[in-house]
């Protein structure tokens, strides 16, 4: 069985430490061995993850939808689920997106477009 | 003249196992080959002058790590001295080393083939983290092919 292990982060977002597989020799040991083994030596190579709580998983229970990837969230029980409460991250252009959307006249849309592509 | 073969023979020999060091051997000055010579792990311990000769390596412009990953599964395709890889968020990835560089002031490049932009966001020596933009300057997943790689030295 594959593992991987989910780091929560202060916010309540999670990330999640997948080990490379191609170095498993499965002569050597089992899989979720060497999984952990890779996993605890590789944690000590990024110091952004030291101090953060963390959770072994199966691989085949992280979502394969990512198109909520910023709503995953933990939880002891179901494990990585996604928080519908979550809200989407705001789109960079909104600002000029609204105001195209509240253009009345022809020259409102031209100034803005004109922003847009300086 | 048979025994003239044979000590041509000899010679060669001897030749042969001066040129074939063992580990611990040093060839000094330039040494000439006639056919390209095959080696199989050599040691570049030689830092880069500021004025590098054309051709010639250098242990910080050897690539010290590269990987070619699912930016969707994050299962790791193919690589040299990466041993995992970290999920981050959308676009977001941190590939860990096995063997550390020497310092976090190396070169790192990331591509994928949906992205349009990406960014080194943290160097250190034991790991990289690249985010993926798209044309909007979104993050945004990177493709099935997603390459990261790091010069400088070990």
């Amino acid at each position: 069985m594959k593992i991987c292990r989910v780091f929560v982060c202060t916010d309540g977002s999670i990330r999640i430490m997948h080990p490379n597989m191609r170095r498993w020799n499965p002569w050597e040991c089992s899989e979720g061995e060497f999984c952990r083994k890779l996993i605890d030596a590789s944690m000590t190579k990024d110091p952004t993850l030291a101090g953060l709580p963390y959770y072994d998983v199966d691989a085949s229970s992280i979502p394969s939808d990512r198109s909520k990837r910023h709503a995953w969230r933990w939880a002891d029980n179901p494990g990585v689920y996604v928080d519908e409460t979550v809200p989407d991250p705001p789109h960079p252009k909104q600002d000029q997106l609204d105001r195209i959307e509240r253009a009345q006249t022809v020259e409102e849309i031209k100034s803005i477009l004109k922003e847009m592509v300086k | 003249m048979r025994r003239f073969v044979r000590r041509i023979g000899d010679i060669g020999k001897v030749i042969a196992a001066a040129v074939s060091t063992s580990a611990n051997e040093t060839i000094t000055g330039a040494w000439t080959f006639s056919t390209a010579p095959s080696i199989a792990n050599p040691d570049i311990t030689g830092t880069a002058p500021a004025t590098p000769v054309a051709g010639r390596l250098y242990k910080d412009t050897l690539i010290g790590m590269w990987v070619n990953f699912n930016g969707t599964t994050n299962a790791i395709s193919d690589d040299v001295n990466a041993t995992s890889i970290t999920d981050n968020g959308t676009g977001d990835y941190t590939v860990n080393i096995e063997t550390d560089f020497a310092n976090a002031t190396y070169c790192a490049l990331a591509i994928g083939t949906t992205a349009l932009s990406f960014r080194v966001a943290t160097f250190a020596v034991g790991s990289v983290r690249v985010q993926f933009f798209n044309e909007a300057g979104t993050a945004t997943d990177s493709s099935a092919e997603t390459c990261v790689l790091a010069v400088g030295d070990m």
